[in-house]
């Protein structure tokens, strides 16, 4: 393996070792113990330190930590405070709507940023490219919970196409889970979408007075030649960027989506187990999405240097 | 035998003329030279031959090669002669080269555009070219990305692109500019020497008049968008006639090999190029000419022959240049 990569590796699991001491201090300082909020505020002294002993909370923290990421990596995530059920599965539920709903996202904002940015530079000098330059513009002023709402009005309560809230689990129907997952995934990915649309814009406008696209033209390419053949790889390193960058801002606009929709996913999870002071769920899930995010950016770093040579893999 | 014909060509921005009736012809196998200022209009005039103008310029008059009008055809036409006929070497070696793909590939994909020859063929070709552009181990370039080439040897692979379908002419502009002075010498060698060995025309566009004048044998003087004289590099160099030429000899003239100069200065033609839409009405060298009179009002045209020159003062013939 390149050395590139083995370096890559090791700067990838310190991030993700500080970011996990990062959200257990924070999660561990913030004031109240659970056994207390478990237990209400009638609860009697000795009950609470009953439970803060049963819960582990009395030994150092240290151990506390070594205990969690321990859990983690073995996937014995333990049991909730609250309900005294068993995390990973809840998690694992929530997943599977979180996860479709983030990667549907991804997809529907990169089906409409692909060709309105292509073609809003290709047509920078005429109405047509203005108004799509517009149009994208409007898209990211919108906000998705503003998109969410509606869709919902238009397409779930006038025209009754989609499910308006809820989620029809896998195991029971696979078309009716992407149907309910439908309406989130358009609103979520529109917006990004009209982000990514603009880097595509600006990426293709500055690969269209590139030199070497007028040397292919010379060579007797025609343009739509010259742009697949040499534009499109030049036109994808920002845009690769760019989609990284995306992925984490639609894992956090998932949060707010799965809200409106009110869908049983990992944002509704943390949402709750937030205002239960579930904060062994709380801290799986922020890992969660760190993690999520730390490895994304290592992919686009590697996909990154595939593409480009001039970066290369340092073999 | 002609090879290329202009006549007339205009090329107009926002109702400007950046080019004016530029007029020029090319022989069979000839070395043509354009020599003119920065803001001359000679990239533009290049870029109009190729059919490869910017969005927004507009062109007229005609572009003649080897009997075919090139004004009005369409792109796939021209794309047709682009490259296969007709082929440019640029002025930026630097980043006419696709940086994410490997050079051999780049000048595959110039062969296989107008010969259907299988992939295997067109690679033998590419390794030929390349070591016809004069590198010692074709097969090992070949895997290069351009970045780790240097100037050089970029341009040369420009070259080779350029000569991958035996084009009747090429058009380099400013093919060493951006190159180092010790390279430069190296790749105009190479070009003159495989022009003459495939027996291309060449149009060499400068504004460096001894490369011009050591590669070829016929000059054109361009300024303001028109050529204002045109005749054998020898008669150029002796026996100028427009008064711009006479002012842009001197001022390489004025220099001995020391570097002194005869008052103390370094001699220069008076004035500055306009903008290029603040050229005079008439002829284009009036208010920075010596010899300007009421007449200049009125554009002067070429002259027929051999030696030709777009003036109503021209010097005298009999070698009377520089006095």
């Amino acid at each position: 393996m390149p050395r590139f990569l083995w370096r890559r590796l090791l700067t990838t699991i310190l991030t993700l070792l500080a970011a996990s001491l990062l959200v257990f201090v924070v999660l561990n300082f913030l004031p109240g113990s659970p056994a207390q909020v478990i237990l209400g505020t009638q609860a009697t002294r000795a009950a609470v330190r009953e439970l803060t002993v049963k819960l582990g909370l009395n030994q150092p923290l240290w151990m506390q930590y070594l205990h969690w990421i321990g859990g983690l990596l073995t996937l014995h995530l333990g049991r909730s405070y609250i309900s005294g059920q068993p995390i990973a599965p809840e998690i694992g539920s929530a997943l599977s709507v979180t996860a479709p709903l983030v990667l549907l996202g991804l997809l529907v904002g990169v089906a409409v940023a692909m060709p309105t940015g292509v073609v809003s530079a290709l047509r920078h000098r005429r109405a047509s490219g203005t108004i799509l330059a517009a149009a994208t513009q409007l898209g990211i002023a919108i906000p998705n919970f503003v998109l969410g709402i509606l869709l919902i009005i238009v397409a779930a309560v006038y025209l009754r196409l989609l499910p308006a809230s809820g989620f029809t689990p896998w195991t029971t129907s696979v078309v009716g889970a992407l149907q309910s997952l439908a309406l989130p995934a358009i609103s979520l990915g529109l917006v990004e979408g009209a982000i990514l649309s603009r880097y595509v814009r600006t990426a293709v406008l500055g690969v269209l007075s590139a030199d070497y696209l007028r040397t292919a033209r010379a060579e007797g390419m025609r343009r739509h030649q010259a742009l697949l053949r040499h534009g499109m790889r030049n036109a994808a390193l920002p845009v690769i960027t760019v989609l990284g960058l995306e992925l984490s801002g639609l894992v956090i606009g998932a949060v707010v989506i799965e809200a409106v929709f009110t869908l049983p996913g990992a944002g509704s999870l943390l949402l709750s187990s937030v205002a239960n002071r579930d904060l062994i769920v709380v801290q799986d899930l922020v890992m969660l999405v760190a993690a999520v995010v730390i490895v994304t950016n290592l992919l686009v770093d590697i996909m990154y240097r595939v593409v480009d040579p001039r970066i290369g893999l340092g073999s | 035998m002609t090879l290329l014909t202009v006549s007339d060509l205009v090329v107009e921005a926002a109702g400007q003329q950046i080019i004016r009736g530029l007029s020029l012809s090319v022989n069979a196998g000839e070395r043509v030279g354009l020599i003119g200022e920065s803001g001359s209009g000679k990239t533009m005039a290049a870029l109009a031959l190729m059919g490869l103008l910017p969005e927004g310029l507009s062109l007229q008059g005609s572009i003649e090669l080897e009997g075919v009008e090139l004004t009005g055809l369409s792109d796939r036409r021209y794309s047709e002669i682009r490259g296969d006929r007709l082929a440019m070497i640029f002025q930026e070696p630097m980043t006419a080269l696709d940086p994410l793909m490997r050079v051999g590939r780049q000048i595959r994909d110039a062969v296989r555009l107008h010969r259907r020859i299988s992939r295997a063929e067109a690679s033998s070709r590419m390794l030929q070219l390349l070591a016809r552009v004069g590198f010692p181990n074709p097969a090992e370039q070949a895997r290069r990305f351009p970045h780790q080439l240097s100037g050089g040897q970029r341009q040369r692979v420009l070259i080779a692109i350029a000569l991958a379908c035996d084009p009747a002419l090429i058009l380099a502009d400013e093919p060493t500019t951006a190159l180092d002075v010790t390279v430069q010498a190296q790749v105009l060698s190479l070009l003159q020497r495989l022009v003459r060995e495939e027996r291309s025309a060449l149009l060499l566009i400068s504004h460096d008049l001894a490369v011009v004048s050591s590669v070829c044998d016929r000059i054109l003087v361009m300024y303001g968008g028109t050529v204002v004289e045109s005749a054998p590099t020898r008669e150029i160099l002796t026996a100028p006639r427009h008064p711009y030429t006479v002012a842009l000899l001197d001022t390489s003239r004025g220099i001995s090999a020391d570097g002194e100069t005869a008052a103390g200065q370094l001699p220069t033609i008076p004035g500055a190029v306009p903008a290029w839409d603040q050229f005079p009405c008439g002829c284009v060298f009036r208010g920075r000419c010596p010899r300007e009179q009421d007449r200049c009002r009125e554009v002067p045209r070429l002259t027929e022959g051999e030696h030709r020159v777009a003036c109503w003062f021209p010097f005298s013939s009999e070698g009377g240049g520089g006095a």
